[in-house]
Formats: C-alpha cells, structure tokens, sequence
C-alpha cells in the first residue's frame, strides 16, 4: 500500500470522529459529567455543618427507605394524575382530529394559547379558585354544599396535574389520530365492524403511538413536580421534588439528596426503556412513513 | 315504494334507482339508475369529478343519499349502515391495517361477524382467500412489507373473504404500475368470473374498462351518459364527448341535413357524406360530429385505386408518424378535414407507402365505418 493511500485511509477513519466531538463534548459535559457528580456526591458522607465530605459508603441507599413516602406518594399522583389527563385528553383529541372540521384550528389554538403563561401563575391563580373564598363559597352560597374544602387536597393537586398537562398528553394523540387514514375507518366499517368495534379494533391501536409518548411525557415532569404539590396540596401530600429541595436546601444532607436524586434518574430511565419497548412492540418495526 | 320482497329476486341483483347526492350547492351525483344481474362486470368510467366515486360510496354506504333508492336481492339498503351491506370495497391505496399482518387484515371480516365464527372456521377461511389470491406463503407478512401488487391482492382478498354479493372496487389499479396493471386486469376478470358475482369498478382509465366490463357506464357531471357493453360504447359512442374520451377519434364538424332508415346525412366544410350510422335520433339542422376512429381509415399512393373500396376520400400531406411495433400512427394534413390521425397495420398494404413526412397520400373510408354523434359541450347541457 503507498504512502498515499494510507494517508488518506486514516484521515478518512478519524473523519466521523471528529464530526461527532462536539456532539460527544455536549454529551460528556451536560449528561455524563452530572451524572458522575451525583454518583461521588451520593457515596460521600454528610459534613458536620452539613454539605458533603469526600468518603465511601452505601449507607445512604440503605437510608433511602426512610423517604419511601415521598416515593410512593409520587409514584401514586404521577400514576393517577397520568390516566385522568389521558381520560380527558383522549376524547378531546378524537373531537378535534375527527369532528372538528374548520374549528380545530381555534380549538387548538384555546388550548394552547395559555400555556404561554408562566406555569408558577397560572397554578397560583387556582389557589384562588379553589380556596375558601372561591369556588367552595360559591357552592354555599348556592345553597348546594356547605363547607367543602378543595385546596390542600389531593384532589387539587390531581387537578394542578391535569391542568398544567393536558396539552403534553393532547398534542400526541391528536397528531397521531390526525394522521390516520380515513380510509381505514372506512375498511372497517365497510368490513362489518360497528362504531365501537372500529374504534376498539383500529383507531384507538392505531394511535396507541401518541398515547405512550403523550403518558410519557405527562409521567416524566410530574414526577419530577415541585409546584404542584406545594402550591395546591399545602405540602401535605410530599413529593420527590420536595423531598430532594429539603434534603439539599434544608437539611443540608447533600449525600442523601444525591441518592434520593440518583435512585430517581435511574427509575425514570427504565420507565424509558419501558416505553420505547411498548412502542416498539405495538407498532412492530416501523415503515419509514405514510402507512401509519 | 314498497319495500320489495319479491322471492324470485336473486340475492345478488343491485338496482338503483334514481339515486342523487348533493354537497351544498353541488350535485355530485344526478339521478343515477341502473340494474345489475348478478355476476356482471361493471364499470363506472369518467373524468375525475364526475361523481363515480361519490357513487360507489353511495353503494357502499359511506355516504347517504339526498335521494333515491339502492335495491340489492330484495331489500332495500338505501339507509342500512356500510357494516350491515353485504357489499364489500376494495380501496383505491388499499387501506390495509398496518397493525395487523396479512392474516389478520384477511380474517378481519369474518371477525366481525355475530354469532362469531369459530376460530379454525376463520383460519380455513382465511386460507382459502390467500389461495385464491396467490399470497397463501405471505400471511405473517405485515402489509408494508409486501409490494404494491402483493397489498392489491390482500385488499381482494379481504374483501372477499366474507362473500359479498356485489363487490365494489375503487380505482383499484390506478397505484399499480403499467405491467402489473395488465397482468391484475386479466387477474381480476377471471375472479369475478370464478366467483360469479357483480364488480362495480370505478375508473378514468378507459382502456381498463374496454378490457374487463362487461359493461361501461360512462359518468360526466353526476350523470350517466351512456350505460352499454365496451364494443357498443366504442361503435356507437352517445355524443361527441363520449366518443372522444372512448379511444381516439377524428372529428369533422357539421351540420345534420337529412336522415333515413338509421342513416344520416351531415354537411360539413370538406363537402356533404350520407349514409353514415348515428347513435341517436338527430333532427335536420342539429349540429354533429362526423366521427373517424383513426383505425377504420385507409391510406394510399394518390391515384393507385387503392382506396376503391373507400367511397369518400381526402387527400393529404403526412405530416408525422409514429411506429409502434405491429401498427403506424400517422397525422394527415388534409386541406378539407384538418389534420387527420391515421392507424395503420404494418402488415399488409400500408408498407408500400413512403411513410416519411412530406409524402402525399390518400385518406379513404367508407360511411359504414364512420359515425355521426351530436355536438356536446358543456354549455349545451340541459
């Protein structure tokens, strides 16, 4: 082989190395570093005045079981404030990628249009409405029920949920409901099925895509939620979130906070993995486009 | 009307009866009657937009009907929902569920059906449609994975897997490209003669329709213009529309000036021909088509006797050709009748003409073989 064509044989394979650096820089400097922070941080041990000290323990994993209530009262309202947003979401989307015919374009426009506001004020604005002098006076004042408490509960916090991520859920569904071929529907029904068979047979596994991604991308923030539960569950209904910014900000146990925080990234990727299987499994490997 | 429960009515007999559909202000389809013997290839041909798709809706019950009937065996299906028809479609892009494999896509009929049908029942069924199709080796396939030609048979197969007595089929071959399509015509049109029941086959394509209906109905506005077999169609098209969208053809036009015993006579600016057959009952003075299909036209050496035969005759200049193998396509500038198309065998007398443009030549026919249609545009419609 000459000289030449070694040469070029080598610039050639450092050529794809070295278009992907600033791709693998970024990766290496916002994901990775972090993460192998929070690893160190998690096996140290707390400082006398709090913070952290270098060293090497589990123990704070093992103490990782006196905080399962925040755990699972995360999991709970992320599980349930999930399916509500879905229960609602779904309709709504079938009605505008279906039914709506011109007024989808005013209809989506409504629903996203107030998410330009900050999401600090808007769920502020429900503390109002729920609190005592709003929609529970009005009830009494109506004479229909007395006393009714709505803030500080889990229903408000499932309410902030639904409210803050409907768009998230609905977007999802109705593109993927949008994309659907009216001809299937068509084949359905020409072949025997009902309305309801239809639906149950070729819409709704059809646009089982958007559900997934739509879940995800409820499941993911909320568990991560801090706003909610302090603004409209009066802090009574203690999530990861809150626990973490205690953790670090009160308590100062930086050791903990770190495995509480790294325990938590690491569920949430196999909710991940658990999704992308699921999408993989319920569309089969997927055409490249325009038969979905 | 009553509704008809005449037992001598067989099951797949499909009658419709004056059948309309309106959007708005707009008449897609315009008091549409037919009736159909079981086992009939039918063909609804036109342009697109002139309602033949909105028809097969009709039929398959997609669309409702602002008015009229649709009779099918004894019943009146006009309001019955498209999933209680015993009709079936088969897509124009197929729409085959791409989250089911072929088996499933096949099978999806005889699921639906109540009481259910047993599971093995379903499989054999299955089996048989795949087999009559040619795909019995493909039904793990998912539908994208399978070529435009492999998809087309599924949609045949599911929608006959069921055994619909009249099958509707919406420009089924129009996603094929030109061999396949060929070889589907053929395809097609032994099926349905296996099967022995209706096709109602919606296409702009007139060389499809010529090939496999047994008979055409021609579609332009909502309407039906003319409902007859393919060789009627092509010999004695309704008007001069119809006869120019059926094959080619050379138009002269003139002016009716007498008619006799189903001949007609018609004066146009090359001179007056007489004797020549017409389709429809034209009055003296009406305006007409003197109508040539470029293969029932001679060529010939000026002054060879060649055309003897030929009562009428123009002479011309060739001005191009094209060659297709078995016939010559020429164009004929003739100073009396315009430019002229011309198809001629290549077998036979035509080799001994200089088929090169510039050459001098001889237009013949013979009034048999000509055709007077009616004038048609579009403002003259009623």
């Amino acid at each position: 082989m000459s000289r030449k064509t070694m040469a070029s044989t080598s610039r050639r394979g450092r050529g794809p190395a070295l278009a992907a650096t600033p791709a693998v820089l970024w990766f290496l400097l916002f994901m990775f570093a972090p993460l192998v922070v929070l690893f160190v941080v998690s096996v140290g041990v707390r400082g006398p005045g709090g913070g952290y000290q270098p060293g090497f323990t589990l123990a704070n994993y093992g103490e990782l079981q006196t905080r399962l209530v925040p755990i699972l009262n995360t999991i709970e309202f992320s599980l349930l404030g999930t399916v509500v947003t879905l229960l609602l979401a779904y309709p709504l989307a079938y009605y505008l990628a279906m039914k709506a015919g011109r007024k989808k374009v005013v209809l989506l426009a409504l629903i996203i249009v107030p998410f330009w506001t900050s999401m600090l004020i808007r769920t502020y604005a429900w503390t109002f409405l729920l609190g005592s002098k709003g929609i529970p006076e009005v009830l009494s004042a109506m004479g229909l029920a007395d006393d009714v408490r709505l803030l500080n509960t889990p229903f408000a916090i499932v309410l902030g949920i639904v409210y803050n991520y409907l768009p998230l859920m609905l977007l999802p569904i109705y593109v993927s409901l949008e994309r659907l071929d009216p001809a299937l529907r068509a084949a359905s029904k020409d072949l025997g099925a009902g309305r309801l068979a239809t639906f149950r047979q070729v819409t709704l596994p059809l646009s089982a895509p958007g559900v997934l991604s739509g879940c995800l991308l409820v499941f993911i923030p909320v568990m991560g939620e801090y706003l909610i539960p302090v603004l409209l569950g009066g802090g009574r209904s203690y999530f990861l979130g809150n626990a973490l910014a205690d953790l670090f900000l009160q308590s100062r146990n930086w050791p903990l906070g770190a495995a509480l925080a790294g325990s938590f990234i690491l569920l949430m990727s196999f909710v991940v993995v658990g999704y992308s299987w699921l999408t993989r499994r319920l569309t089969g490997p997927l055409p490249t486009e325009g038969v979905l | 009307m009553p509704v008809a429960n005449d037992e001598r009515v067989a099951e797949g007999f499909l009658r419709v009866n004056g059948l309309c559909k309106e959007y708005g202000d707009v008449r897609a389809v315009s008091d549409v009657s037919f009736a159909l013997e079981p086992g009939t290839f039918f063909a609804l041909l036109g342009p697109s937009g002139c309602g033949k798709t909105t028809l097969l809706k009709l039929l398959a019950g997609f669309e409702t009907p602002s008015a009229g009937e649709i009779h099918l065996g004894g019943d009146v299906i006009t309001h019955v929902p498209a999933f209680r028809r015993p009709l079936n479609t088969v897509f124009q892009h197929y729409a085959l569920f791409p989250h089911m494999d072929v088996t499933k896509n096949v099978g999806y009929a005889l699921r639906q059906q109540r009481p259910r049908i047993a599971k093995s029942e379903i499989q054999s069924r299955v089996d048989e449609a795949l087999l009559m199709v040619r795909l019995d080796h493909l039904g793990r396939r998912r539908p994208w994975e399978l070529s435009g030609g492999q998809q087309q048979r599924v949609a045949l197969a599911r929608a006959l897997v069921a055994q619909p007595s009249v099958l509707l089929l919406d420009e089924p071959l129009s996603a094929l490209d030109a061999k396949l399509r060929v070889d589907m015509q053929t395809e097609l049109k032994s099926l349905q003669t296996r099967l022995g029941i209706s096709f109602v086959f919606v296409t702009h394509d007139q060389g499809e329709a010529l090939s496999m209906a047994d008979r055409i109905a021609v579609m332009r506005a909502g309407e039906i213009v003319q409902d007859s077999t393919p060789q009627e169609l092509y010999d004695l098209p309704v008007d001069s529309w119809v006869a120019g969208f059926i094959g080619t053809m050379n138009f002269v036009p003139g002016t009716v000036t007498g008619a006799s015993g189903g001949l007609t006579q018609i004066t146009t600016d090359a001179g007056r021909f007489s004797g020549i057959p017409t389709t429809s009952d034209l009055t003296p003075g009406r305006s007409a088509q003197l109508a040539l299909r470029p293969e029932r036209l001679r060529l010939s050496t000026p002054g060879s006797g060649d055309t003897a035969t030929a009562e009428c005759t123009a002479s011309g200049v060739i001005e191009s050709f094209s060659f297709h193998g078995d016939q010559v396509d020429c164009t004929v500038r003739t100073r009396t009748l315009g430019a002229v198309r011309v198809r001629i065998p290549l077998a036979g007398a035509a080799h001994e003409i200089n088929l090169q443009p510039g050459t001098t030549v001889d237009v013949g026919w013979h009034p048999k073989d000509a055709r007077i249609v009616p004038t048609w545009n579009s403002a003259s419609r009623p």
